[in-house]
Order: C-alpha cells, then structure tokens, then sequence
C-alpha cells in the first residue's frame, strides 16, 4: 500500500499549500494595513451618518461627542478595529476553515442575503455558464486542431495556423470584447451588448433560457477567440514531442495503421499533459473571468472577486481565496490519482 | 513458408540504391550505389563506421525514411516485388512487417511506455496479423517463450524490464508475423558483453531453426561475423568489400578492410592496436575518385581521380571496390 501512503502524503502536502495560502492572504491584507485603512473608512462613514442622527435628538453638544464616543467604540469592536489585525484576520480564517464562509459586509446577494455562501451559490452557475462552456469549447477545438496540425508540421497550413495562435494568444480580452460589442452589438445589432437578460425578460422556461444563452454569446465568443490560440499550439507542441518519440517510428515500422498508431501511440501517450491542462483549466473556469465578466457586464465569479476587493470586503475575499485555493488542491489531487492510472511509469516509493 | 524463394534465386536483390537527404550544406549521400544479394535463410552483415550509411540502407528497405529525403532510387526485388516503387499502402500492407520487419538499435526507445509488453506484441497480431484477440494473445505468448522471456513478462511494462529484456520483447515482435526477412540495426551495441552474447545465440538459433533471413548491420566486425555467412563493408555511402565471411576475414582486400580488422583487440598480443587516421568524408561533399583514398596507406595517383569498380579479389568469392586488385590484372 506504498501507492496510498504517498498519495496520503500528496494530499497533505496540498492541504499545506491551502494554509499557506489563506496566510498569505491574511498578511496582505493585514500587514500592509489595507485592512484597517478600509475598516477605519467605513466605521468614518456610519459615524457621519450616526452624528446626523443624533443630533437631532441629543442637543447637549458634550453628551451629543461621549455619546458618539460610546458609538464608534462599540463599531470598532463590532468591525474588530480594537484588536490588532493578526488576531483579527486569522479568526477570520479558522471559522473560513470550518466551511462557515461568515456574512459580508457590504456586497449582498440578488434577493439581499449577505450570507457569503448564499452569494457564491447564486453567482458560481452564471461563471460556469460562461467560462466553462467556453472552455469546453476552446479544448475541443483545441485538440482536433492541434492533432490535425502535429501530423502535418511544416506545411503551409501549420505555419498559418501557428500565426494565427500567437495573434490569438496576444489579444487581450477586454479589447477584443469591446471591439465585439462595437461591431456585433452596436454596428450589426445582433447580439446584446452585456447583462443577463433582456428587459423585460421573456416569459417562459425555454424562452428565458434562450435570451440568456442569447446574452452569453459575445462573452463566450470572445474567451474562445482570446484561449484558443494557446490551445490549439500547446496541444499541437505536445502531440509533436510525442510524435518523435521512437516508439512512434517503431510502430509505424509494424505496419499499424497511421488512425491507430495516432490513438495508441500518440494521444494515448501525451494525454497526462493533456488532461492536466484539461482539470486545470476545468477548475480555473469555476472562479471565473474578471475582465470578460466585468466588460459584458455578467455577474460571476469573477466580478464577485473584482466587487468583493473594490469594496473591501475582507469576509468575501478570504472566503473566496479559501475557495479558489480549496478547488485548485482538490484538482491537483484528483491529477495525482489520475496519472497512476495514465501512465504505469509513474511509480511512487514509499520513503 | 510461402512465398519464399528456392534456392539459386536471392530473396532479395538490391541493385543500384541511393539515398540521399536533403540538407543546408547541400544534399548528403547517405546510401550511393549499393548492391547485393541475399539468399533466404542467409545472413548478410553490412559492418562499418558510424555515418557510413549502414542504418540509411535497412530504413530505404522498410521505407521508413524521415521527411528530408532528396533522392530515393535504384531497386530493391524481394521475391520478385520492387520493394521501392510499390505504392506507399500496398508496402505498408505486404511488405512491411510481414516480409521484412526490424529489431532496432534502442530497443527500450522502440517500445511503447504506456502499454504492457504482451499488448505491444499482440497489437501487430491482431492489427496486422489478422488474429482474433484471444488468438494474438496465445500467439503472443508463444512468442515471448521463444525468446527466452518468463511468462509473465506478457504483463509488464517496459520500464520494468532490463534493456537485455526488451531487446527480446522486440525481437518477438519482428517474428511474429513470421517475415523472411529481418533487419538487425544494431541490436545488440546498446547492452553489456553478457546479455549481448546471449541475443546473438537468439538470432542463431532462429536462423537455424525458422530460416529467417537477415541484414545484421554493426560496427563490429568480429560481432558480425559470428552470424554472418557474406560480409559486406561499408564506407561512406558504399560497399568497398563484399564476400563469404571466411574470405573477408582471412583474406581482406580492400585497404579499409585490413583497417578494420587490424582495429580488434587480440588477447595478449604485444602489438599495439592500429586506427584509422583521419575521419570519415563528409557526404554532402565525399572526396573524388576513391572515397577512401584520403585515409588509404597505399593511395595511388589514380584512386584520386577515377572510382574503383567492383574487383575480384585474390581469395575467391569476395570483391572489393580498389584499384590495388587492378594492378595484378594489367
């Protein structure tokens, strides 16, 4: 049971990687004093709120000052000002730990729950819908293309496409979605320009599903035109090294037919990278895409993450850290079982 | 075994090949002008320095050329079917692995990482071989016995067997379609003395016993001929001396021959050990008249200009490519 003791200690050690993540987070926020900047900020803001309040009431000018005293201490404690923040932030962190992801403070929910779990579950299915489908599409296209170009390297066809990926790979997202808005949106008036859905929304399950799949075309257009070029040349780069392999030569020398010896001794043989890059990507698509997100104007995951540090709400940036991190360790584990069962030469000694 | 010729006519008959790769500093002759033909069930060894061109001639046979090839003609008859001008399919369905099939020189390379070694041999029975899957694996197996290999070796992977073990799982492979022809491209310079001894009295015993045919291609000449019945000797692109094994080593003609043999080491012997000076030609620009003549002890006025021909030499059987066989005639 050497191969469960190692993959024991692989899964521990990724469990180290989660912590020293999250400290890293908690001395960003903390030691740069960005935390109690943007706590001092908001405790400020009520606090001028609260003096026009009182003073309607409380006319004694020194009452009115020990009073409003009374009131921004009981704030700082409420905000946890009053403790220094290395105490602060690691609570913060262990209850993080236990699942419980806490209550934000500023950003809330469509329906108004500040409960930062009730937040993500509304906002994760939209970033799937837009990330992931693009992904899968990118991958596809990504990996019919590329095997096509491995088998022909050096023709005219290769070279075109090779161009073609770096440019794709160079766009910038935003630009390219803003230069979609303008033509598809604006000029041509096919496609909307941003948001979920139309307003009003249409009636009915099918039809609302349409409009949204119908506002999700341009921002899943333009992560496939800025992802896809990258893919296709990685996979075509790693089939290629494969492809030169002598054990390629040897099976071609058999007679095997070329379908098969491109399944058997190629794919088959390049496809740990290959999927490693695949649950990668996979998992990264769940956390959403900033910039394409914040430019069609979507509301997933990334945006969330863009809000959550704008605002500085530390409870839904540490509980989204703790996520990301929780996702990416849980697909690195996941690879690590996975290329056991890829690649028999994988052999771990238990030490 | 059908199809296989009767005595008196070569299984294979090479007239004329040249090879040539197409390159920066213009095009190399790897393969130029050779001939030669091969009895069936005979073994004919093509020995040589690195870069003479013995590998370039065994891949032109398969036809397992890489893409910068500039120049492929000449023929290569192999019961009565020109090996070179079959179109791409029918070689691949007729020829390849069913009449010559080949054990490469870095075996562990020639295998496949991902797939138990039983697979591997299996995969050519069923793909090519026409076996149902149950069939390939008892063939397979039978396969794996025959080279010496314990049973449940059908069940590793490469990278758990020695490099004396894969060398056999490859050449169970190259018999399992029972060719009458086997290509030998070094198979054994990548393993120690022990377990290389024990391959070659592989090689023997299917010789005798199957009566496969095969080109053992090495630089060691004392290797090469403990299988060999005919010597071939290769130097930059060409064969400069062939002949019965017997002839080449107790009589060898050519200048470069007599090099090569004088380069192994005898037990106990005070005489030190001669070399070659000099290196081999560059062969997208070999030297003119007789290749070797730049390097030859006994280089004459006419070896610079004018290419030797094929001479017969004193000792019978054999004939070397050198104007030193003329001299006695004219």
């Amino acid at each position: 049971m050497a191969l469960a003791y190692t993959l024991g200690l692989r899964a521990l050690s990724l469990v180290g990687v989660l912590f020293v993540v999250l400290l890293l987070v908690v001395v960003t926020l903390g030691a740069t004093g960005f935390s109690d900047r943007m706590l001092t900020a908001i405790v400020s803001e009520e606090m001028r709120g609260t003096r026009q309040a009182l003073a309607e009431t409380i006319k004694d000018p020194e009452r009115l000052e020990e009073t409003l005293r009374e009131r921004r201490a009981e704030l700082e404690e409420f905000y946890g000002l009053d403790r220094p923040w290395y105490t602060r932030l690691p609570a913060m962190v262990g209850r993080v730990l236990t699942l419980d992801l806490g209550a934000a403070r500023n950003l809330r929910s469509f329906d108004g729950s500040s409960r930062v779990t009730d937040i993500v579950l509304e906002r994760v299915p939209y970033s799937i819908m837009l990330v992931t489908t693009s992904l899968v599409i990118t991958a596809v296209i990504g990996l019919w293309l590329g095997a096509k170009l491995a088998t022909r390297v050096g023709t005219r066809s290769d070279r075109l496409t090779s161009y073609l990926a770096a440019a794709s790979n160079a766009l910038p997202a935003w630009w390219a979605g803003i230069l979609l808005i303008l033509v598809l949106s604006f000029q041509l008036r096919i496609f909307p320009s941003g948001g979920l859905y139309s307003s009003p929304p249409p009636e009915g399950g099918l039809l609302r599903f349409m409009d949204l799949m119908w506002h999700a075309a341009l921002p899943i257009l333009t992560l496939v035109l800025v992802s896809v070029g990258a893919w296709t040349y990685v996979v075509r780069t790693m089939l290629l090294n494969t492809a030169q392999e002598f054990h390629v030569t040897a099976a071609r020398a058999r007679g095997l037919p070329e379908g098969q010896v491109m399944r058997r001794h190629i794919l088959r043989v390049a496809a740990p990278p290959i999927a490693t890059n695949i649950i990668l990507a996979l998992t990264g698509s769940i956390g959403g895409a900033i910039l394409t997100e914040t430019v069609f104007n979507w509301p997933g995951m990334g945006r969330l993450y863009f809000d959550a540090i704008t605002t500085a709400d530390e409870a839904v940036i540490v509980a989204l850290t703790f996520l990301f991190t929780l996702m990416y360790i849980t697909a690195r584990f996941v690879l690590e079982v996975l290329y056991v069962v890829l690649d028999p030469r994988v052999r771990y000694t238990a030490q | 075994m059908n199809g296989r010729a009767t005595s008196g006519e070569p299984l294979l008959s090479v007239r004329g090949l040249r090879l040539s790769y197409a390159a920066e500093r213009g095009d190399v002759r790897a393969v130029d002008g050779v001939s030669f033909d091969l009895q069936a069930g005979q073994t004919l060894a093509i020995v040589g320095e690195s870069g003479s061109g013995k590998t370039s001639l065994a891949l032109a046979l398969l036809r397992l050329l890489p893409r910068n090839v500039a120049l492929l003609q000449g023929q290569a008859i192999l019961n009565g079917v020109d090996c070179l001008t079959l179109s791409d399919g029918d070689f691949r369905d007729r020829i390849r692995w069913r009449q010559i099939s080949m054990v490469f020189q870095g075996a562990a390379e020639s295998l496949n990482p991902i797939y138990k070694v039983g697979h591997q041999v299996r995969e050519v029975l069923t793909a090519r071989g026409g076996h149902s899957r149950a069939a390939a694996d008892g063939r397979a197996k039978e396969l794996l016995d025959m080279v010496r290999l314990p049973p449940e070796t059908f069940n590793r992977y490469p990278h758990e067997l020695s490099g004396g073990m894969k060398q056999r799982v490859a050449v169970a492979s190259a018999l399992a379609l029972n060719p009458p022809l086997i290509l030998l491209d070094e198979p054994t310079s990548a393993l120690d003395v022990g377990v290389q001894a024990q391959i070659m009295n592989l090689f023997k015993r299917f010789k005798a016993n199957l009566g496969v045919a095969s080109i053992f291609i090495s630089h060691d000449i004392a290797l090469a001929s403990d299988l060999a019945d005919t010597i071939g000797v290769m130097y930059a692109g060409r064969i400069v001396e062939i002949g019965s094994t017997e002839d080449v080593l107790r009589a060898p003609s050519h200048p470069y021959t007599q090099k090569l043999l004088a380069a192994i080491p005898r037990l106990r012997s005070d005489a030190p050990l001669e070399f070659i000076p000099g290196a081999p030609p560059d062969l997208s620009d070999p030297p003119s008249g007789c290749r070797f003549h730049p390097r030859c002890a006994f280089v004459m006025e006419r070896c610079r200009s004018e290419s030797p021909p094929d001479l017969p030499s004193q000792s019978g059987s054999a004939v070397a490519a050198c104007w030193l066989l003329d001299e006695g005639a004219s």
